[in-house]
Formats: C-alpha cells, structure tokens, sequence
C-alpha cells in the first residue's frame, strides 16, 4: 500500500528465506559511531510498550505493578493478533495483525468495535528538523492501523538517546488529514488507497489459476510483478497440517445438514 | 459529623475553594408561578453529571428545623423534605444521576457516638416538655380570663416530634422510603428534565451510613473501565466529612453543595413557640397572629437560605501545593498525599473514636499533624497510607513527633484560656462601670453577607450569644417581668456563658433531683441583679439558670446531629474558638489540668479509672485506637482517647481483620436508642427496656455527661455503658417470634432501587428483559453504553407493575396519583470487586483548575503596598485584609505571641507574612516581590544560577521603589521567603529551584493526552506546572505555596 511513495523498500511477498536474510541484513546495518544500534532501537519500541500497558483492566491490577513497570523484563515473544475481514474496492480481504493494546477492555456485545490501540516510537523531532522522516514513518502507521482498524495509535517520542520524552495520541482516521494540512504533504492517504485498490484489482485478474505465485517489487522500480512459481501446491506459505485441518473442516461442514 | 468545625478552618484556610451557588427562581408572572425549567443550562456555568445526596442531612433540617416551627404531622415533613430536594436537585441539575442514600444501619463503631448523642437528645427533649407545660400554667395564669387562644394553646402544647425516629428500622423510615419512592416516580413522570435521568434510592433498610454507601457507589464506578474519568460529581450534605469524602474518591471534578451556614440576614427571628415574627419567646405573649391582606397572603415568605459550593478540585490544588515537600527522597504522588492528609484530619475527629486530647481543630491541629508529617517524610521513606491500609511504623513516628509536642500544646492551650478570661473579665468590668444598658444586640456583629465574600466574617466578639432560646421563663420572673427586665438583659449575655459553661455542673444538680422550683430563688436573683455580674461560686446555681441551661446546653447540640460548625455558625454563636466571655469560676473545675506536669497519670486515672501506673493499659487504649478496622462489629471500647505519647511500637501491632456482618435495623434501634424513644420500636421489644430486663441496665435513665475540658455540654463526653452485643442479641432473641409480619418485613435487609422513566434509553432493554414475553435472566448486567456509564447489575423489583397507578403512600391527597406510571423501578446491585480500590487518578482524567486564580482574581498583588500595611487593591475584596484582623481573635489567642501575628508593619523584608505559620493567609508567606510573570512562559531562558540566597533582583522587575525601601530598611534587597517553619528566615533561605517543575522553561511538556490504557506515568507536580502555562498571568500569581514556611520550598525566586 506504501508503494506509491516508497521507491526505496524492496519487498517480495511471499518468500521466506528472502525475508529472513533481509532482515538479517538490516540488523548487521552499521549505524554511524555513537548512534544505537538497528538492535537496540527495536527494544526501545518493545519497551515502549511494557512501559505503557497492564496485564489486566486497571481494577485488578495491583499498584506495586502499576507503579513498577520501569522494572519490568520486556518480553516479545507473547503477540496478540487481531484478525479482520474487510476490503478495498471490490476486494475483500481477510487480515490477521499483531495489535499492541486494547484501550480499556473489550466490549461484551460482539457487535461493537473494539478500541484496539497501536503503540509505536519515534524520534523526536526538534523544532521541525525532522519532520519529513517522521511522516514518512506516520504512513507506515497509519497503513498499518487503518488496514485492521486500529482506532488511535500512541507514538511516544524519544531523545536521541532513547529517553521518553512526551506522548502523543493520534487517530488513525485523521492521520491523513493531518499531514496534507499541517504537515509536508508528503504522502496522500486517497492515492494509496486507490493503489491498493487496483493492484488488488490486477492481482484478481491475474491471479486466474492454484499454485503458488510472488509478488516481487525490485528496488527503484516502478514496477510490480506477479509471478508464478510453482504450477500446485501451496509451497511453503501453508503447512500440510493446516491444509489437512481446514480440508477436514470443510467436509464436516459438508456432511452437516 | 465528624471533625468539627473543619468547613470553617477550610474554608478560611483555603479561600477559593468555596463559591456562591447562583439559583434560578421560578418567576412570577400575573400572579402564576412558572417553575424553572431546569433542563436549562445550569446558571453556575458548570454542569454535573451525577448528584448525590445525604438524605439525612435533609430529613433532620426538614423534620425539626432550628429557625422555624416543626410541621406538624409526618406528612407535613415529608412535604418538606419534598420541597427541599427539589430545590437542591434544581440546583445542581443532574444529567445523568441521582443517588439518594438514607442512613442505613451504622458499623457499630459509629453506634457508640449515636447512641449518646440520642440519649442526650431525648434528655433535651423531656425537659423542653415539662418546659413547656410550665409555659402553659404560666400563661394561663397570666391572661385575665385563662382563655388562650386555641392554636396557641395547640402550639404550645405540642408534644415535641422525637427526632430519634430517624434512626434505620423506625416506622418513620418506612414512610419515608415508601414517600422518596412515590416522590422520585412523581417526577420522573412530571418533570421534563428528570427525563434522562436515571435515580438510585438506598432506603434505610440498605446498611450502611449514607455517606458511606454514596461513597462505595462512586468506588464501584471507577472500577469499570466504562467510566469517564471525568464525570462530575455534586454531593449534597452538611457533614464535613464530605469533602474527605470526596478528595477520598480521587475523582478530579468534585464538589459539595451546602447551605452557607455563614449567611446572617437580619432575618425576622420567630418566636419559637408560637411562630410568629416580631417577639422572642420569652416575650410570647400568646397572641394570634395579626393578618396581613385578607387571607395573610401577603406574609413575607421566609428567605431562602442561600448554599455555597465547596469545590474539592480546588482543594486539591492547594494541597498540591502544601503537601509537596522539596527534596523528598521518593516521588511525590498526590493522591497518596490526599489519602495521608484525610488520615491526618481523621486523628483531628471523626465519627468512630473520641479524638486525640492534644489536637483540636481550632488550634490548628491540622496544620500540627501535617507539618509533622512534612518533618517526618524523608524519615518515613513513604507515604504513611496506601491504598487504605496504613503502615504502622510510619504512624508511628508521626505519633512520636506529636507526642513530643504534646506537652506544649497543652500549656499553651492554658495559656490563651487564661488570657482570654482576663480579657473577658476586664471587658465585662469595664462595661458594668460604664453601666450601659448591655444588650446582646449591641453586640451583635453587623448583617454579614454569605461566605463568598469573605471580607465580612463577622468577628465574634464575646457575649454574643442567641438569646431566644436561652431564658426560660419561672412563673415569678414572667410576673415581674417589667420590673426585671433592664437587670436581665445586662445578665442576659452573662448569664447564657454562665448557663453554657455551668451545663455540666446543672445537669448533675437536675439529675440529682434539684428541680427548677423557679419562685424564691428567681426573684432573689432578680432583686440583687443590678448590673453587677452575678458571680456564681458554687454549683448550687440559682434556679434560673437551672432553667436556663438545658437549652442553651443542649439546643446547641441538636444541630450537631448534622454539624458541629453548623450548629455553631448558623446562630451567630461564637464557638469554642472565640471563646465567650469566661467566668473566672468554673463551676466544673477541671481536675485533670492537662497542663500541669503529671497530666497523663491523671488523665488516665480520672477518666478511665486505672491505677496511673499501667503503662500496659495505655498501650493497650493506644492499640485499640489503632486498630478501628473496616468492620461492622468492632468499636472501641472507651469514652476517652489516649495521648500520643501513649502510641509506641505501633510497627509491632498485629490487625487482624474481621469484616463481620452488619446489625440488623431492630438490633441497632436497641442499640442506640434510650428508653424514652421506645415508641420507635416494635412494642414486644419495649419492655426490654426497663427493668425488670436483663438488659435493662444498658438503659440508664441518668447518666453522667463529662465535659472533658470542653465548655459546652454538646461537646461533652456521655459516660454510657457500652452494649455488649451478645447479650442484647440473646435477649432479643426470646422477642423475635413475637414480631408480626409487617414487623419482620421492616427488619430485613434492603435492595438498592434504580429507577428511569420510559424515555430513558434504558428502558426499553430492563422492559424486554423483565417484563415482555420472552424474559431473559431475573438479573442481568448493564450495558455501560446504554446505561450512560452506569455500571452494575439490576434485577426485576417485585413490588413493582408496569403501566399501573402511582399513588401517594400518604393517601391524603396533598400529592397525586398518576395513571399510568411512566417510570420504571429495578433493584439495582453495584459492581462488586474483591480488588483493593487504587487511590490512583483514573487515566484519561483532566485536572479541573480553580476557575478564579491568578492575579486578576484577587491574587496577592507583588507591589509594595504589603509593605505598607496599606491599601491592597483588588486583594480579594479586602477580605484578607479583615481576615488578619480577625485572626486575632480566631487563631486561639496567638496574637500575642509576635511571629504568628501578621503584622504588616514589621515585615523585615519581601513576601507578606513570612513568618512561619499564617493560617489566615497561607499563600501571603512565599510570595516575592520580585516575581515577573512575564518572565515566565515557555522557552524561557534557563534560569538564573542557583544562589542560596536567591536570585538577585533583577531591576526592571522590582516594584517602584522597592529598591528604596529596602535600603530604607537597611536590608541587603534580598527577599526570600521560606526559610522553615516558624521565624522568618528572610535572606538566609534555602531556595530550591525548581527545575523540574515542568513547563517553565521547556522540559516535559505534557501535552493533555494521558498516554493510552493504564499508562499514566506523569508526574502530578508537572502536571500541575505544565498546565499553567495557559492561565492567565504565566498563572503563577497565585500558586499559593502551604501556610508551612516550609522548608525552602522556594517562592518564585527559584525559577
């Protein structure tokens, strides 16, 4: 969805092993001497969220952990994920997220949005000298939130040091808005939506037989190819065990009147 | 009740917490009265979302009111309390919520204090009955032809109404259930603006006190995550206790309604007994009342009393500001400071334990306790309560410090005593010298308007006490009343301080049988009075004053059913604070003479009646005093509280905790109520009473009332037996089959009630689950959306019928029925949690900031005309300038001793009333000349390097000649307050700058989003820097540090 305005990203969906090395390779990135590490800065954002969340509604949590969250071992290994259904244009898609937070709880009547809630961190930028990275990191947010609904995202904002410095909370819907008006303009939320939109439009159209198929986007290139690799099968996206299941699944759901 | 005269202390202390409630009247127009529409903005500028009222202070003001005769029948005060809960909901215009509590059956700690304040009363009461029957002969006797006219004679007759039915089980709470029900369902269904919202009622039968049901309810809300952290909270009451109450709750937007007890129109005083304006009662003549127009249409209505708001959020700002102290070595949490500060005023009285001897709130023992705490928080390591628990070790050394003062505290007590009674006395000889005619009128204080405007609090010069209900009339007085009358009003004031003081000694004489003979001795008084004070050497008082006393003693104290400062105020009474002119006899002479040396071996012989020796008996009082746990059962078991030097090794103490189950309503009505109420109880109980029960002896007839240092008899000490509560329990056992049904049915314990009209949201959802064909559960959850933030469970009321009648209980047509009810009632249960309530800020909450601060509202003004002791522009009307007048008579005689007195003249330096502790004006003692608001605001440049002795003055900021007037005065120009407590420490302070005190100078900028679910890592005190960097005047004009001196907290020099 970002791909109208980032030439730099490279991304080949789905390719694992890609993924990996690539991932490996942004973490070798040498940051310049006395800056922090690739390493460091994605603690910063898994700090972040220790900092800012209670295992439970505010009623039953004690004030000993309320109060001592700067103590707290910061954990990523447990992810919540929220899985939507939604669409864009004539698409509908079925989308599983990690989500950070919920504001408050969930609602008991199943009908009601959940006030899901995004934490993310961000340099802070003094005096406006910044700006320009910062929205370039707001559209990545607001992607992210607005595909799953995610409500309001809480950006805290950090020295360069990685000392909290203030928080901002913002709404998804209004990021946009945001950044045509009182920021550099340098993205447009409607463009990327029509993107999507159509890309998705294309996919479906040549997307016209089973196998695996990629998607690869080269660095720089205006271009966004689909591919076939494979003629059957699910390659590696989909585990045999998964497949069996959901087959399974299906035939019950056939054999029930 | 609780501490008493703490509204006063606060609001003098805290000036802008208290605001003038602007009420709209219903106009009048070609003679039809248009109710207010109050689904119109409400005129104070704020709205609330939720009202709560404590019913009993309605019903006791309602049901025998002080200023105006009692209605008549049951019914009558029901209309009453009608009226005046409509006129409180108008006020406060709730929108979403209407919470009425009715005391309900108390802990059985708050028993005890019940239970001797109804014996007391009933006291009271026989003996206004036989005064009464001796009115009525005297009358009789006096009018030429013995006739009285019929509705005098009704009036005078009348039995008076036993204010101790107002106790949970009592027929009378019954009706006053049933009529709050039927008046709530009447004006869901009349009253357009009742439309949306939604009403709790929590009868008598629910325990609890009323108080302390309104105050789980606001708890159990605050544990939903569906409640909006700012919902804005009005609670109507008289107690004090209240605002403890809501600073407790932790909630930022709350405030409390109440009458301004402060307000003295020259009303139209009526005669108490017949009720007509014009004469005193002891003048009452028995005649009918003239007309005035045809029908007496035309009667001047009385004056509505006006009510005042108490805002707790204010408070909170300057107990911000007084509880922080500079450089403690743990962060500084508010709320927890709140929570330690409410313990502190607990020490100073409260509902379940006698308070300590050494801390009176008119000594400001308030402000002793917390400046000992400040001394005691880099010692203590933390915050003395947490969460409701309270950590021993720490009361502990809070104890100690008080212990170490104690000694002083005492003397000093003595000290001012004495000096006023000399006061006093010379005053009084001066006066009989000049022989001028004493009235108590000319002493009265001018008409003082309401407490908005403070700069008229009256000062209460002594001898002003209330005459009306003071003398009571013997037959040969009234006979020679003429011949009497110049010598009584010179006695008059005389004799009511006499009549006050010598209670104690007067009810031993009436319990021991002297009666009132009211003949030779009356005229024997009446003869020598001729202006010479009438001393009084013995306690064999004269007959009059016997007469006197129980109602000038006791009268008092009826209104200390609802408050003590009420009671006090509301008369234009002094208290015990201006103290009344002083017999230098004191007919009950204090044997125990707290400020000798040996006070405590006295002390504990004489009122507890140990051997002075038991140490581990003092221990032992000390514990129990400590231990008051949240439970229904336990109390403490003496009449007297122990010193504070008695607390030691409190770290040491084992609680254990046994929440125990509640009395039930009958089990407490034989629990506090004396013998002579027993028409209040279900007869089979009745006989339990008096002998020959084997309870009886919890029942006395005569009982002994200890003043206990104190002057007035409503402050003394009733010396009752404690019930054992098993006993009664197995005694009325033996009586519970008896019980009709109806009986039994008042006996149970009760449900909350909600109820809606059917235009609220809600109703759809309650009808369908409860009432249509398809019926979901009996008791089901609310839905926090539809409900508006109401959280809990309702469950189908039984008593209740869709669409049927609504029809007055009283059945006597004063009120209507309503076909076709439009209202709906549920029983409703609050959300439970076996979680310890956090007193935590909830997030999302923003801080409600004194609407009127700041420089242009009244804030010290920083030229020089302090210096001056001269004109002080715009300083609030004028109203510290009088309140230092006053101080001197309202500050327990300190004003002798040179540093507490504010003495604008000699100032040695900046700032007003440095020196130490200024209890009049706690915010004049930091304040700097020096200070340039404009200098403030963001990105301002960094401070000035910090210099001990402050910053040097910068010129341009300096006020015109200032620079003058400190070389005049021969003083290095370096003013700077706050050098610790007491003496004005001027350029040696310590000031700390204060650099993390957000906002000023860049830094954290908390922006007013609280970071999302459970994050609120903020700082309170940045908060409270960074938010004011809107207000008006870089907002620093009024920062009002503490009337602490305290300890380098730095005036504005430092930033």
């Amino acid at each position: 969805m970002a791909v109208p305005f980032d030439n730099f990203n490279e991304f080949i969906e789905e390719n694992h092993a890609a993924k990996l090395a690539s991932r490996a390779q942004q973490m070798k990135q040498q940051s310049r001497p006395g800056a922090p590490s690739q390493e460091l800065m994605s603690y910063w954002g898994y700090k972040f969220e220790t900092l800012c969340l209670i295992p439970d509604k505010w009623d039953a949590v004690s004030r000993d952990y309320i109060e001592n969250r700067e103590n707290e071992v910061v954990s990523n290994y447990a992810q919540y994920c929220s899985v939507v259904r939604t669409g864009i244009g004539n698409a509908s898609l079925v989308i599983g997220g990690e989500v950070d937070a919920v504001w408050d709880c969930k609602p008991d009547d199943k009908d009601q949005p959940i006030n899901w809630v995004e934490l993310k961190t961000a340099q802070d930028f003094g005096a406006n000298g910044n700006l320009l990275t910062f929205e370039r990191k707001l559209l990545k947010f607001w992607i992210q939130s607005f595909l799953l609904g995610v409500p309001k995202i809480i950006v805290g904002f950090r020295s360069p040091d990685g000392i909290l410095q203030r928080v901002e909370e913002l709404e998804t819907q209004k990021i946009p808005g945001n950044v045509k008006r009182s920021g550099k303009a340098s993205w447009d939320g409607n463009l990327c939506i029509n993107f999507t939109a159509a890309f998705l439009a294309f996919l479906k159209e040549t997307i016209t037989s089973d196998g695996v198929w990629r998607i690869w986007r080269r660095k720089n290139s205006p271009a966004v190819e689909v591919f076939k690799m494979e003629e059957t099968g699910h390659g590696s996206i989909l585990s045999t065990e998964f497949v069996e299941w959901r087959q399974q699944m299906a035939a019950q759901a056939h054999s029930q009147p | 009740m609780g501490v008493p005269a703490l509204f006063r202390w606060l609001s003098q202390k805290y000036p802008k917490i208290v605001s003038q409630v602007i009420e709209e009247q219903p106009q009048e127009i070609d003679g039809e009265f248009i109710p207010v529409d109050t689904r119109g903005p409400n005129p104070n500028g704020e709205e609330t979302d939720n009202l709560y009222l404590d019913m009993n202070g309605i019903v006791h003001p309602c049901s025998h009111p002080e200023d105006k005769p009692a209605p008549a029948t049951e019914q009558e005060m029901m209309l009453e309390v009608f009226k005046y809960t409509d006129r409180v909901v108008n006020m406060a215009r709730p929108r979403k919520l209407l919470m009425i509590a009715v005391d309900g059956v108390a802990p059985r700690a708050k028993m005890n204090q019940q239970r001797s304040r109804r014996f007391r009363s009933a006291q009271e009461a026989k003996e206004k009955d036989e005064d009464k029957a001796e009115f009525l002969k005297m009358l009789q006797s006096q009018k030429k032809d013995g006739v009285i006219e019929e509705e005098v004679h009704e009036a005078i007759n009348k039995k008076t109404w036993d204010s101790n039915a107002i106790t949970p089980g009592t027929p009378f709470m019954d009706i006053l259930a049933a009529s709050l029900r039927y008046w709530c369902a009447y004006k869901l269904n009349t009253d357009p603006a009742w439309a949306k919202l939604k009403v709790i009622i929590s009868d008598a039968t629910v325990p609890g006190e009323g108080e302390h049901k309104i105050m789980e309810f606001i708890r159990s809300q605050r544990r939903s995550p569906e409640h909006d952290p700012n919902t804005r909270h009005v609670i109507y009451g008289l107690d004090a206790d209240l605002i403890m109450l809501g600073l407790a709750t932790h909630e930022p937007h709350f405030r409390v309604l109440r009458e301004d007890v402060f307000f003295q129109e020259g009303r139209q005083r009526t005669c108490r007994i017949c009720g007509q304006t014009g004469h005193k009662a002891e003048e009452c003549r028995g005649e009918a009342k003239k007309k005035q127009g045809e029908f007496d249409e035309k009667q001047n209505s009385p004056t509505l009393k006006p009510f005042i708001w108490l805002h707790v959020s204010v408070l909170r700002e300057y107990l911000a500001e007084e509880l922080y102290v500079p450089d403690q070595p743990f962060k500084f949490d508010l709320e927890r400071a709140l929570d330690d500060w409410v313990f502190m005023c607990f020490f100073v009285g409260n509902d379940f334990l006698p308070h300590l001897p050494s801390l009176d709130i008119r000594e400001q023992g308030i402000d002793t306790l917390i400046s000992i705490w400040r001394d005691n928080i880099p010692i203590m390591g933390g915050y003395v309560t947490k969460d409701g628990h309270v950590d021993l070790a720490r009361a502990q050394c809070i104890l100690s410090g008080l212990a170490k003062q104690e000694d002083a505290i005492f003397k000093r007590r003595k000290q001012t005593e004495d000096r006023r009674e000399a006061g006093a006395k010379r005053r009084r000889l001066e006066d009989a010298r000049n022989g001028r005619n004493y009235t108590p009128e000319g002493r009265k204080p001018p008409a003082a308007p309401s407490i908005a405007d403070m700069a008229h609090i009256p000062s209460y010069s002594p001898g002003n006490a209330k005459p009306d209900d003071l003398t009571n009339m013997t037959h040969e007085m009234f006979v020679n009343r003429k011949a009497m009358f110049q010598a009584q009003q010179a006695q008059q004031a005389q004799e009511a301080q006499q009549a006050n003081k010598s209670a104690a000694a007067v009810l031993k004489e009436k319990l021991l049988g002297r009666k009132a003979s009211g003949t030779q001795d009356g005229a024997v008084e009446a003869a020598t009075a001729d202006g010479e004070p009438n001393g009084t050497d013995t306690p064999g008082t004269p007959a009059s004053d016997i007469g006197l006393t129980p109602q000038s003693a006791l009268g008092k104290r009826k209104a200390d059913m609802i408050d003590d400062d009420s009671a006090d105020l509301g008369r234009a009474t002094p208290d015990a604070g201006a103290d009344p002119q002083k017999n230098s006899d004191e007919p009950a002479p204090d044997t125990v003479r707290l400020w000798e040396d040996g006070y405590a071996d006295r002390y504990y012989e004489q009122k507890f009646k140990v051997d002075p020796k038991d140490i581990e008996f003092r221990h032992k009082v000390a514990n129990a005093y400590v231990e008051g746990c949240p439970s229904w059962t336990w109390y403490y078991p003496y009449h007297y509280a122990p010193f504070a030097a008695d607390f030691v090794d409190l770290d040491k103490l084992e609680i254990t905790f046994d929440k125990g189950k509640p009395f039930r309503p009958y089990e407490q009505l034989m629990g506090v109520l004396p013998a002579a109420s027993n028409h209040a109880i279900p007869e089979v109980f009745r006989p339990l009473m008096v002998e020959p029960s084997e309870i009886a002896d919890f029942y006395p007839e005569d009982f002994e009332v200890d003043l206990n240092g104190k002057k007035f008899a409503w402050q003394g000490v009733a010396l009752l037996p404690f019930i054992d509560a098993k006993r009664l329990l197995d005694a009325m056992a033996t009586k519970y089959p008896q019980l009709t049904a109806e009986e039994v049915a008042r006996n149970a314990l009760g449900k909350d009630v909600l109820l809606f009209s059917t235009s609220h949201p809600l109703y759809e959802e309650v009808s369908t689950n409860f009432y249509s064909k398809k019926q979901g559960v009996p008791k089901y959850k609310l839905n926090a959306r539809i409900s508006e933030g109401l959280s809990g469970k309702v469950e189908k009321n039984e008593d209740y019928l869709p669409g049927s009648t609504l029809s007055y209980p009283g059945a006597d047509g004063t009120m209507p029925d309503i076909e076709d009810d439009q209202s709906i009632s549920v029983h409703y249960e609050m959300p439970k949690s076996t979680h310890i309530h956090k007193s935590m800020l909830l997030p999302g909450g923003t801080r409600a900031r004194a609407s009127r601060s700041g420089r242009s509202y009244g804030g010290a003004q920083f030229n020089n005309n302090d210096f001056n002791g001269g004109a002080r522009p715009g300083r609030g009307g004028g109203r510290n300038s009088h309140q230092f007048r006053n101080n001197n008579n309202r500050n327990g005689g300190y004003e002798d001793q040179g540093p507490r007195s504010y003495d604008t003249r000699s100032q040695n330096g900046g700032g007003q009333g440095g020196q130490g502790l200024n209890y009049a004006n706690p915010i004049a003692a930091h304040l700097n000349p020096n200070f340039d608001p404009s200098s403030f605001g963001r990105g301002a440049p960094g401070f000035p390097p910090f210099d001990p002795r402050g910053p040097p003055p910068d010129p341009r900021m300096l006020p015109p000649g200032f620079m003058q007037w400190a070389q005049a005065q021969g003083m290095p120009p370096m003013p700077m307050p706050g050098a610790g407590r007491g003496g004005y420490g001027g350029q040696g302070g310590y000031v700390a700058p204060q650099p993390s005190r957000g906002g000023y100078g860049g830094g954290y900028e908390p922006s007013q989003n609280r970071g999302g679910g459970g994050y609120d890592r903020y700082d309170g005190r940045e908060n409270y820097g960074g938010q004011q960097q809107g207000r008006d005047g870089g907002g620093g004009g009024n920062r009002g540090r503490g009337g602490r001196g305290g300890g380098g907290r730095g005036g504005y020099g430092g930033q």
